[in-house]
């Protein structure tokens, strides 16, 4: 069955491995060069109605299985680094 | 836990080995403490990108991964390797409540990003945005125990989110191992550390746009920690960006509207027990927007955040800001 694109505001029904959220609302506003000069497209999620088979954790939870570092960073202002993490 | 470390000035002379080079559209940095593993462990890391880029590229005809395409969803055998890329995949997809997904390949190639990043001309005509959740994650079904997957017809995959952490988690472990010296790892800024850190730990800087260790950025916030394993990654809108008509597109998309994920976050480091983690983490963080904050908190990752107007943000134990 051909798939429907939803248009701002439509209403978006999907699973998305939310346990909470299976209705979701997607408003999208696209735009040129907002003042990030990203495209602007603001999603708004509503958590009302339905029920979802989702096992996963949910956004509120922190049940996510992400495993913790051995410890906190330290600020070290002036040392040449051993590496750059930049998000190329 | 916080580990405490010995004041810097304790620190001794640091006797590390370097090596950097270019695979995979990215900086490639492989720092040793012991020199002497150098050429060795640069002759391994080498290997191991060139296997995951044959099992795992988007944009290769002759990956594994392209091979999928074609399956129709059809049940297919695959390699070891690209059966634990397709594990870790999905697991940062459930880890990050579905905003970390694979099935996002059709929506990015659509936008534009449909090469190596090299190869995508950084402006050009207008395309067309359509809002379009991306298929989800769910839809893949993998059997791990006789590495079969399931790729619903249509559904193409990126593993561009995971594979470059995974493989430095990997190769790191082996280096580590293999060595039996401390070894950290980047890849295009996702960071691994493995076996015994140096004294007072791995200095690294996180900033907004790629460099080289040497070259501290003129612009943008930035700042240097010191961290003792694990891995730390960054995820920007700031990177890995390109133009069509009047929109400046990036490589984030959000999987509700399959397309790139919108402000308030432009940059996102987390520090976490894996770089796929930090990575999963990162990613999350600026695809969940204004979520993020509340997220990363509760999941109690260290971890900073940039606004699109450069305002720093942290959580979770990441040293207070140090703006420059």
């Amino acid at each position: 069955m051909p798939q429907r694109h939803p248009a701002p505001g439509d209403p978006v029904r999907r699973e998305v491995g939310l346990r909470r959220l299976s209705s979701l609302t997607v408003t999208a506003v696209l735009a040129s060069a907002a003042a990030t000069g990203v495209v602007a497209a603001a999603a708004h999620h509503s958590t009302t109605g339905g029920t979802s088979s989702s096992t996963g954790s949910s956004t509120d939870d922190g049940n996510t299985g992400l495993q913790a570092p051995p410890g906190a960073p330290l600020s070290d202002s002036g040392s040449q680094p051993d590496g750059v993490s930049s998000g190329s | 836990m916080t580990t405490l470390h010995p004041p810097r000035a304790d620190r001794p002379t640091p006797e590390h080995a370097a090596a950097e080079w270019s695979a995979w559209g990215t900086t490639v940095r492989l720092v040793l403490t012991e020199p002497t593993g150098l050429d060795q462990a640069r002759e391994l890391l080498a290997a191991d990108l060139a296997a995951l880029d044959l099992a795992c590229s988007r944009f290769r005809p002759d990956s594994e991964l392209r091979s999928l395409d074609h399956r129709e969803g059809e049940a297919t055998r695959i390699s070891p390797l690209l059966t634990e890329a397709l594990q870790v995949a999905l697991r940062a997809a459930r880890s990050s409540n579905g905003l970390v997904d694979p099935t996002v390949g059709g929506a990015i190639a659509e936008i534009g990003y449909d090469r190596d990043f090299a190869a995508v001309a950084p402006r050009g005509p207008s395309v067309a945005l359509r809002i379009r959740p991306v298929p989800g994650w769910r839809q893949v079904s993998l059997d791990v125990a006789n590495r079969q997957v399931q790729v619903p017809a249509g559904v193409q995959l990126d593993l561009g989110a995971t594979a470059k952490a995974f493989a430095a988690d990997r190769a790191a472990e082996r280096l580590a191992r293999v060595l039996g010296c401390g070894v950290l790892v980047s890849l295009g800024g996702d960071i691994a550390m493995a076996g015994p850190a140096p004294a007072g730990g791995w200095t690294v800087r996180v900033q907004d746009t790629p460099g080289r260790p040497a070259d501290a950025p003129d612009e943008g916030p930035h700042e240097t920690v010191r961290v003792t394993g694990g891995g730390l990654a960054t995820s920007s809108t700031t990177a890995r960006r390109w133009i069509r008509g009047d929109t400046v597109l990036h490589h984030l998309i959000d999987p509700l509207t399959g397309l790139p994920a919108p402000a308030p976050w432009r940059t996102v480091s987390v520090y976490a027990g894996s770089c796929v983690d930090a990575n999963t983490a990162s990613a999350a963080a600026v695809v969940g927007g204004r979520t993020a904050l509340r997220w990363l908190t509760s999941v109690g990752l260290p971890a900073r955040l940039v606004d699109v107007h450069g305002a720093v943000r942290t959580v979770g134990g990441w040293p207070a800001q140090d703006v420059r």
